[in-house]
């Protein structure tokens, strides 16, 4: 019992800590492009090992919550990359700051070729045709 | 031990608390503030819980609701930003 506290808590620590350097990317890197990175990448791992800690904490005492915590890491490992991934589409397409530094521009080829949101699929395009 | 690392932690989440509503006040874009919201939303739910350490509640049912909440507003913003509709 005293071990899993132990655990526990490093485990809780240690994603606080990863989310506290996930919010600091947030507010210090120049485009919301990179700021994805903090939030969306760190932030969400610090989560994950913070429900991960609260499981561990509980799995002598009452085994409810520790189950609970464990759909709770797989809810927001399934989730929250699809919030981060709708806001960057978004910020793609109504054309937010890119940093003049960027070297790549991947999803500058998908805009360009006419999405269709509605049904989720491709437009077919000339522009690019499908070399075999 | 347990206390002590318990309470630097819940130091730690309320400064990025505090770091992430800074963005909310400067982002130049909306879609920064939203990135600010959404992180909001997720040190939240670390506070809630590190409060499930002290009360062994039934604490856990808010963690699971908040986080489909964050996610469901997240994307129904970014869509209605880009088509005018959030569906």
């Amino acid at each position: 019992m005293e071990i899993a506290s132990y655990i526990g808590s490093l485990l809780f620590l240690m994603g606080a800590v990863l989310v506290f350097l996930g919010s600091l990317g947030l507010l210090r890197f120049p485009d919301i492009y990179t700021r994805l990175h903090g939030t969306g990448v760190a932030s969400t791992g610090g989560l994950s090992l913070i429900l991960l800690g609260v499981a561990v904490y509980y799995a002598p005492r009452s085994i409810s919550i520790t189950l609970l915590a464990s759909l709770t890491i797989l809810f927001v490992l399934f989730l929250y990359p699809l919030a981060t991934t709708a806001i960057i589409w978004a910020a793609h397409r109504s054309r937010v700051r890119i940093y003049n530094r960027t070297l790549v521009d991947e999803l500058e080829l998908y805009d360009s070729q006419e999405l269709d949101l509605e049904a989720g699929t491709r437009k077919e395009n000339e522009q690019y045709p499908d070399d075999d | 031990m347990v206390a002590i690392t318990l309470n630097v932690a819940m130091g730690l989440l309320l400064a990025s608390l505090l770091v992430a509503s800074f963005r909310l006040v400067k982002g130049p874009s909306i879609l920064d503030r939203l990135l600010a919201v959404e992180t909001t939303t997720l040190v939240i739910l670390g506070v809630i819980a590190g409060i499930s350490f002290h009360s062994s509640s039934e604490l856990f049912i808010a963690v699971l609701i908040i986080s489909i909440m964050g996610v469901i507003t997240s994307v129904a913003v970014a869509k209605y930003l880009v088509k005018g509709d959030p569906f």
